[in-house]
């Protein structure tokens, strides 16, 4: 049965009131409003029942986007009967709460809606279901019905992977410029002994036998091998703190996974490996609950971001997660490690700088990018802006270089500000 | 000192939606154009500035709406503060309710008219719905009649608009599309499908109403006594007034007999001629506001010649005025005669709203007690018929209380004794009465073993033997009219049919008189007024009875009944006559035969149901459980979940049933989860995010209205069963 809104209270205390009335003076007339108001609120409440027979929804909306960015998704509602259903409302949750108010849909009609949503959140938004309502005609009630969403080929379900905020972030100063950034400029990899795959051409002297492509050589005549691309060197390791969150939309976490996201695109994108590292994924976790991800190719920008995408809360604090490193072999090779944590008051200046400062004596640099959390954030267990100062002070100490990432500021800016004490 | 007034932020926006705004302020203006065009509501300056100032308010505050003026705001408060000044000082100087009523009408429409001027939002424009339907209520309490429609029609379509309208979420409350587009195939995007739905609601609407309406019991409330009129500038009392009866519509007597007229009843008058003949118009004669019908009785008369009546003691007494200087008041003795002991009594305020002049006797029901008139030397005769020094005027007001007797039959039944000497003058009968008048009364009566028994008796044979006929010829001279009427003719007039019973009862000793008055009229099921015409004039007879008093008669329609069935607490009745009345007028008889084989066929189809009922019912259950059963099938065939946790947990399921986690039938949830918890190869993530969305789907689902999980948490939910869809689908 449809939902009874506030409308409907007052329209029966009106009809009470009058109905007072109209026994006590005897009139007439104020029975007649009396029946009026309980009239329409009989009809405005058993008229939605039918109101949203035969309707479906369908859904356009692209495969991937950022978390931040403005998606434009097309909603296609269409009424299969011959009745028109009046007052339609579609609440769709799809990357973002979206009430669009539809109107009237007559019999046979296809209303197409086009909003432009900005997805709060990171992680796969399921687009199976949107609820719709009708409250008309007179409002008094509501009926609502979920209905499955259609994506555009008569799938069920269409999802959408929101990946982190990527800010394009200049030379970082962490970085020192890499052998292979002439190439990092042009598009084409570098041909090498990596581990992916670049195509097949013919037989060089002085290529490994194991290479030899045998199809393809079948296929020609001459002897094919297949071509890899050049392994760069794994250099920088960027290990992000998930162990907690707090909020709905454009939380710690997520601007932790954003300057992650960043700073490997970043690196990448000037020639250099990297080594993501974040705990709890579940995708190759070793004893203390860390995983390594090797992403020293190129290609590797669209796993990286799918892995923040999907980075959820949990694991071992960060202060655990940089002891486990110092103890482990993840960093093997590594020159830079940046720490991007949020200021938990886990990470506080008594627990965190101890462990940095072991890793800064086992690596050549530890980079610190605190994200520092505002009041709103998180009233409880945020590090206040004192013990945020002291925390820097505390880091710097350690031996790390820090670039605090204060609210508002932007994530360029804030990477290019640190100090090396 | 400055001071600097701050407005705080508006928590919703203006109203920008020129329909809604038109249809409130059209709405507001049919109201105060209700109320000004009732008589004697308001000023007539008053009424012309509200008719001209609303819409002008209404369009300044739509061009005003998106500033927030804090002098227009102080302005119209000191302005609302000098129209309660003007009510206060008004109303304190009221003597009666009444009196109130003008003040209150103009202070409502002041209100109106000052809030017109400043409602920048849709909580405004609300208020000023709500307003305008104070205004119709007020001016429908003041209407008497069914032209009210003209007010009540549109301003139920501006107030269906604007129910729609305004159930419509503001743009702040829904996202702005960037683009929409409509796709209608073989047809363009008319007007046709819209106007019908509206149509569609308002008829819906007013059916629904029609049947609350007709469902609406009118209870006994706590009747306001208080004369709904004002009684101020009283008339003053006529110096040659005796307490004789005045009636200035009744046509000269040409040959000695005074017959009825268009718009005089020989009734009303010292004597009462059953030789009179001729028609009464069926224009209406006064409106009655009661609680339920009755006989409006005027003058009774009890010494019968053989073709007239008088009244025998033509002696009157002054009304005494009461203490709450309003009313006057029969004395008690007098009520006390002429109305019955009773077992329980009802009290009933009539007012009555003349429209046609009257005789000056005033009409009410039963024994009246009290009576609040706009003159004062009210006379009463020892009957208890009231006469006023004024005629009474079209347009005059005034008021009743009665008593009305409910009697038991036993208790009637069971009434016997001697009559008393005094009521000697109630069994008088007419020296050439011939005595077969009262043969009949005698062989009428011979099995009745009672008084009451001896009454119905009567009663019964004048309502099977006799027919109520106005086509009647003029009695020959020289008979006595009760016996032609009983033995030559019987058919005649109400004034027969009385008179024949009041005699025969006389000769069998039983005290009887012939009362003229009013019969209850038709109730207006809109008004809820009895609308009584100058055709309702009629005549019946109160019969007394040992130990319990005058009791009502009417052999020609009946009593109304005073504490009637529980079907006459329902407008059904009345609605129901007045639509027959309607289609018996309208309807050709070929029509009418039909209709009526068809409500033939249909009651006997449900007499034959209603003795078969058990297996009605039965029926009526198996059809109702099969049709439940069958849906409950496609709903579960359908298997579309209805909310977001419950689409969660779903696809939770559906992606772990190819690791061989398939839900059993009976399994619950948190079963599911075990299995899933307990399975060591599955990851941790997945695990984790299987108990997430278990968790929310439970709480969702059992939790208490606290317990249940956010949107938010639900879209969590959503997204942990994707997660492990795509988790799931990499390994």
């Amino acid at each position: 049965m449809p939902r009874l809104r506030k409308r409907a209270a007052s329209l029966l205390a009106g009809a009470i009131l009058l109905f007072f009335l109209a026994t006590n003076v005897q009139s007439g007339w104020l029975y007649v409003f009396s029946a009026l108001l309980l009239g329409a609120l009989l009809a405005g409440w058993l008229m939605p029942i039918g109101g949203l027979r035969g309707l479906d929804v369908t859904r356009h909306a692209p495969e991937r986007v950022h978390q931040g960015d403005g998606t434009p998704v097309d909603l296609v509602v269409s009424n299969h009967t011959r009745g028109t259903r009046r007052g339609v409302r579609v609440r769709d949750p799809h990357l973002e709460v979206a009430d669009i108010w539809l109107g009237t849909i007559r019999g046979g009609e296809q209303v197409t809606v086009t909003t432009l949503r900005t997805p709060p959140r990171r992680g796969v938004h399921a687009g199976d279901l949107a609820a719709l309502g009708s409250n008309a005609p007179f409002g008094v009630a509501e009926r609502r019905r979920t209905v499955a969403v259609d994506g555009p080929d008569g799938s069920r379900g269409p999802s959408t992977l929101v990946l982190p905020t990527l800010v394009p972030l200049g030379p970082l100063p962490f970085i020192e410029p890499s052998a292979t950034t002439n190439h990092a400029i042009h598009s084409a990899p570098r041909r090498g002994h990596g581990p992916e795959y670049l195509g097949i051409r013919e037989y060089r002297s002085g290529d490994s036998m194991r290479h030899v492509h045998w199809p393809s050589t079948a296929r020609t005549g001459s002897v094919m091998v297949r071509e890899f691309e050049q392994e760069q060197t794994r250099r920088l390791a960027v290990v992000v703190d998930a162990a907690r969150d707090d909020g709905q939309a454009w939380t710690p976490l997520d601007r932790v996974c954003c300057a992650a996201a960043s700073v490997c695109s970043t690196v990448l994108a000037q020639g250099n490996g990297a080594l993501l590292i974040t705990p709890g994924d579940g995708h190759g976790t070793d004893a203390e609950g860390l995983s390594g991800l090797d992403v020293s190719y190129r290609g590797a920008q669209d796993e990286i971001l799918e892995r923040l995408a999907l980075l959820e809360p949990g694991g071992p604090s960060f202060p655990d997660v940089v002891n486990s490193l110092v103890a482990g072999p993840e960093l093997r090779g590594v020159e830079t490690a940046v720490l991007i944590f949020p200021t938990w008051r886990q990470n506080g200046a008594e627990a965190l700088p101890p462990a940095v400062q072991q890793l800064a004596e086992r690596i050549l640099r530890v980079v610190a990018v605190p994200v520092v959390l505002a009041r709103e954030d998180s009233k409880h267990h945020a590090l206040e802006a004192a013990d945020v100062a002291g925390l820097e002070q505390r880091l710097r100490a350690a031996g790390a270089v820090v670039y605090p990432w204060m609210p508002g500021h932007e994530l360029e800016a804030a990477l290019a500000s640190g100090r090396v004490t | 000192m400055m001071v600097k007034f701050r407005i705080k932020g508006r928590a919703t926006p203006a109203e920008d939606s020129i329909a809604l705004r038109v249809v409130v302020a059209v709405a507001v203006e049919v109201a105060i154009v209700a109320v000004v065009s009732q008589p004697q509501a308001v000023a007539p300056l008053t009424a012309i500035a509200a008719v001209i100032l609303a819409p002008a308010g209404y369009l300044f505050s739509y061009r005003r709406r998106s500033r927030s003026s804090v002098p227009l705001k102080v302005l119209l408060s000191f302005a609302l503060l000098a129209a309660l000044g003007q009510f206060m000082g008004s109303a304190s100087s009221a003597v009666s309710v009444d009196q109130t009523r003008l003040p209150l009408a103009t202070l409502f429409l002041w209100v109106q008219v000052l809030h017109a001027f400043d409602v920048p939002r849709r909580r405004d424009l609300a208020f000023s719905m709500v307003s305008s339907l104070i205004l119709m209520a007020e001016a429908a309490s003041l209407s008497l009649s069914s032209s009210f429609l003209v007010f009540l029609v549109p301003w139920m379509a501006l107030s269906g608009a604007w129910l729609s309208l305004s159930a419509r979420p503001r743009p702040d409350q829904v996202v702005t599309p960037v683009a929409i587009r409509r796709t209608m195939p073989g047809a363009g995007r008319g007007l046709r499908a819209p106007m019908v739905s509206a149509l569609t609601s308002s008829v819906v609407a007013v059916l629904a109403a029609s049947l609350v309406f007709l469902a609406m019991p009118r209870l006994p409330g706590t009747f306001v006594r208080t004369p709904p009129f004002s009684l101020a500038g009283r008339a003053a009392q006529l110096s040659s007034f005796d307490g004789g009866v005045q009636n200035p519509g009744l046509a000269d007597p040409g040959d000695g007999v005074v017959d009825f007229s268009a718009d005089g009843y020989p009734g009303f008058s010292d004597v009462l001629d059953l030789r009179a003949r001729g028609r009464l118009s069926d224009e209406l004669v006064f409106r009655v506001r009661a609680p339920h019908a009755a006989l409006w009785r005027a003058e009774v008369f009890d010494t019968y010649d053989g073709s007239t009546w008088t009244m025998g003691d033509e002696t009157t007494v002054d009304l005494r005025a009461t203490t709450d200087g309003v009313s006057m008041q029969v004395p008690f003795p007098i009520v006390k005669r002429n109305m019955a002991v009773p077992d329980a009594e009802v009290r009933m305020t009539q007012t009555f709203y003349l429209e046609e002049p009257q005789p000056n006797v005033l009409f009410g029901a039963s024994a009246v007690t009290q009576v609040y008139f706009p003159a004062g030397g009210l006379k009463v005769d020892r009957a208890g018929s009231i006469r006023s020094p004024i005629l009474l005027d079209e347009g005059l007001v005034y008021s009743v209380d009665s008593i009305l007797p409910v009697l038991d039959t036993e208790r009637l039944e069971a009434a016997s004794g001697e009559v008393p000497g005094r009521l000697a003058p109630y069994l008088q009968l007419p020296e050439g009465l011939p005595d077969r008048v009262g043969a009949l009364a005698n062989s009428i009566t011979t099995s009745a073993g009672s008084t009451h028994a001896q009454v119905l008796a009567v009663q019964s044979w004048l309502r099977a033997n006799t027919r109520y006929n106005l086509d009647i010829p003029r009695d020959p001279e020289g008979v006595d009219a009760v016996d032609h009427f009983l033995f030559e003719t019987r058919e005649g007039f109400c004034e027969q049919i009385a008179s024949s019973m009041a005699i025969m009862l006389r000769t069998l000793g039983i005290p009887t008189r012939v009362v003229t008055g009013y019969g209850p009229g038709e109730r207006n099921p809109f008004t809820g007024y009895f609308e009584v015409k100058q055709s309702d004039a009629h005549a019946w007879l109160e019969v007394w009875y040992p130990g319990v008093g005058w009791v009502q008669y009417d052999p020609t329609f009946g009593v109304p009944q005073v504490a009637s069935g529980f079907g006459s607490r329902f407008m059904a009745g009345p609605v129901f006559a007045a639509v027959g009345r309607f289609f018996a007028q309208v309807v050709p008889e070929p029509v009418k035969r039909a209709i009526g084989t068809m409500v033939r066929t249909v009651g006997s189809v449900g007499r034959l149901a209603l003795s078969a009922w058990p297996w009605v019912v039965a029926l009526a259950v198996l059809g109702a459980t099969v049709a439940w059963v069958g849906r409950r099938r496609r709903s579960d065939r359908r298997h579309e979940p209805d909310t977001i946790g419950e689409a969660a947990f779903v696809e939770l399921v559906q992606a772990l049933a190819p690791l061989g986690h398939v839900r059993g039938p009976s399994e619950t949830a948190a079963e599911f989860l075990q299995g899933v918890e307990a399975d060591e190869a599955l990851d941790d993530d997945v695990v984790g995010a299987s108990e997430l969305v278990v968790r929310t789907y439970e709480r969702e689902r059992f939790g208490s209205p606290r317990a249940k999980p956010t949107e938010a948490e639900a879209l969590r939910a959503r997204a942990a069963a994707a997660q492990v869809r795509h988790l799931v689908g990499r390994h």
